[in-house]
């Protein structure tokens, strides 16, 4: 029974035969129209219906995502990526040490390095090393500041050797021979010193890197005083080209930072910081280990040159023709550092010449007296006899 | 009316979607007279040559729309005479004429329903082999009833058609012209009121006739 019987509406049926009878009770289209009609209808299925379909298929492939995108899962998924990402963004280019807290230096024991391995790294370790005593200096208690922000509150106190670069946290630095070196002027040696052979000039850069890096970090920490967009703006690069062309600069404004460390501070440093690596040579002999006579003699050396200068010490280097032809020259010393000739120390009647080999050799002169010049020529002959 | 062994629609027309030309013909030999039927009354004698063009609009529409048909909801066939009745409705307005949206426009209460048929001296209805006489009146009555059909407005006028001539349940008809039920049921019986007011008016029962 249909519906409209239930609902009273029944079908009239009179007026349905009436319909079946009507005139037009038998009209159907005309051939030529249903002709028309299938061929089209078949010309349609048998087309392609791609642009159809693939706008269709667009749509809801969109509205698929967008319902994909908005299931609680996928969203909070994305929402922390997007945390993340700003976290990392404003986190981007900040020293480390800066986003970690605080922490104590680690002491390690001195690693057991080959004496003889001409190895590339073989510098780097003595600028940290060196480094680590200037905060220990300028704070003698127990637990040194060893952050770059506790290093940058006591740099008043170690103004005299600010100029050192504080890579507190490595921990290669043996205790027991940092405590020698506390009153050590900070190496600087990497800036006046360039290398002379491959393995040492790639020392040499690691230690420039080093430099650099802790000249980045201070870089840091001056724009971190100012103002934000300043900081920004003005943010330490990543890339090695950009350290590579602010470390001359780097070394220069060090250079003028610490005027009395004097030419033979750094390589003073060098040498305390891993006494076994070195050794030196005079005249035609093999070279020798490095001793405690040669160690007091170079600490002589180097206070001589520190004190109050004659008139020409602070003059600029010379020609090396000049040095080279010097009428009353001893016999130079060369210091080796892991087989290789790192230095060179000329005497004359005035004064001394360190020469760092490289290509081409860079020579600094530190005048003295000539009776400190005399004494300094015996004990050499002494402490090398 | 299909056979009981041969496919339904919907799935004639799922099958025309995937490119089976042949379920669109026999789709088409299905329908094809009750739709071209349904449009030309809907149309009435002043349309009447437009009859061709709106079923053709018809059927292309079907055709176009093939990928977007989803069964859900309605028949093919219902599917197939809203479109129909859609463009009888644009064919109305662009011809100028107006279409009354609201079916029941200056009708008052209830439509009329006679106590007996007036119709009651009529031959009876659905002959299986009608005399010659009863075959001349019927004739007559369904040329009046064309008439009075043109009298009705066009939602009365489909529901009717929809419901006695193409055979579709009132809930089909409410389907068809996207109404609701009582509000397809209202208009059949104001159809009805008035076919049997303005058949009974004009038909003299069969012994008065002649």
């Amino acid at each position: 029974m249909s519906r409209n019987e239930d609902d009273g509406v029944a079908r009239d049926a009179w007026l349905s035969e009436a319909l079946r009878h009507a005139p037009d009770a038998d009209a159907v289209p005309p051939t030529a129209l249903s002709e028309s009609i299938l061929r089209q209808a078949r010309a349609a299925a048998s087309a392609p219906r791609v642009p159809q379909r693939r706008s269709a298929s667009l749509g809801q492939n969109l509205l698929a995502a967008w319902s994909w995108a908005a299931r609680p899962a996928v969203a909070a998924g994305f929402g922390g990526v997007i945390l993340a990402t700003v976290v990392g963004l404003m986190w981007w280019d900040r020293p480390l040490e800066d986003a970690l807290p605080p922490r104590e230096v680690a002491m390690a024991p001195t690693p057991a390095a080959p004496p003889e391995a001409p190895t590339v790294a073989a510098t780097p370790p003595a600028a940290p090393a060196a480094a680590i005593e200037a905060p220990r200096q300028s704070a003698p208690s127990t637990d040194p500041p060893t952050s770059s922000r506790a290093l940058r509150a006591a740099r008043p106190a170690a103004s005299p050797q600010r100029a050192a670069p504080t890579r507190s946290t490595d921990a290669e630095v043996p205790a027991g021979t940092a405590a020698q070196r506390a009153p050590m002027p900070p190496p600087v040696m990497a800036e006046t010193l360039p290398p002379a052979s491959p393995g040492l000039r790639s020392a040499g850069a690691a230690a420039n890197s080093g430099i650099a890096a802790a000249e980045r970090r201070e870089g840091a920490h001056d724009r971190m005083d100012a103002t934000a967009a300043a900081a920004k703006a003005a943010a330490p690069l990543n890339d090695a080209a950009t350290r590579a062309a602010r470390a001359p600069a780097a070394l220069a404004q060090r250079r003028d930072a610490a005027p009395d460390a004097g030419p033979i501070g750094p390589l003073r440093a060098s040498v305390a910081a891993f006494p076994e690596r070195w050794r030196w040579k005079r005249g035609d002999s093999a070279p020798q280990p490095w001793n405690d006579s040669l160690d007091a003699w170079l600490a002589r050396l180097d206070d001589a040159t520190r004190r109050p200068p004659p008139e020409d010490r602070n003059r600029p280097p010379e020609p090396a023709a000049r040095f080279e032809a010097a009428p009353d020259a001893a016999a130079p010393v060369q210091l080796w550092l892991d087989g290789r000739l790192h230095s060179t120390l000329r005497f004359d009647a005035t004064g001394v010449t360190v020469e760092a080999a490289g290509d081409p050799p860079v020579r600094r002169r530190a005048g003295m007296s000539a009776t400190d010049a005399a004494a300094l020529r015996a004990a050499l002959d002494q402490a090398t006899r | 009316m299909r056979a009981p062994d041969e496919p339904d629609d919907d799935t004639l027309m799922a099958a025309y979607a995937r490119g089976d030309t042949a379920a669109f013909e026999h789709l088409y030999r299905r329908h094809q007279a009750g739709l071209y039927r349904f449009v030309r009354r809907l149309l009435g004698n002043a349309l009447a040559a437009q009859t061709d063009e709106v079923f053709q609009d018809t059927w292309l529409r079907v055709v176009h729309a093939r990928a977007r048909w989803d069964p859900q909801g309605a028949s093919f066939r219902t599917w197939l005479y809203t479109l129909a009745h859609h463009r009888v409705i644009d064919l109305l307005r662009r011809s100028g004429r107006e279409v009354a949206l609201d079916a029941f426009e200056g009708e008052d209460g209830e439509p009329w329903q006679p106590d007996a048929p007036a119709w009651q001296h009529w031959p009876a209805p659905a002959a299986a082999a009608p005399h010659s006489e009863e075959l001349v009146f019927w004739r007559r009555a369904g040329e009046r009833l064309l008439q009075c059909l043109e009298q009705l407005p066009l939602p009365q006028r489909s529901a009717f058609l929809l419901h006695h001539d193409d055979g579709l349940a009132l809930d089909e008809v409410a389907s068809a012209l996207e109404v609701g039920f009582e509000t397809a049921k209202t208009r059949l019986r104001y159809a009805m009121s008035k076919l049997r007011t303005c058949m009974g008016a004009y038909l003299a029962p069969q012994g008065e006739a002649r």
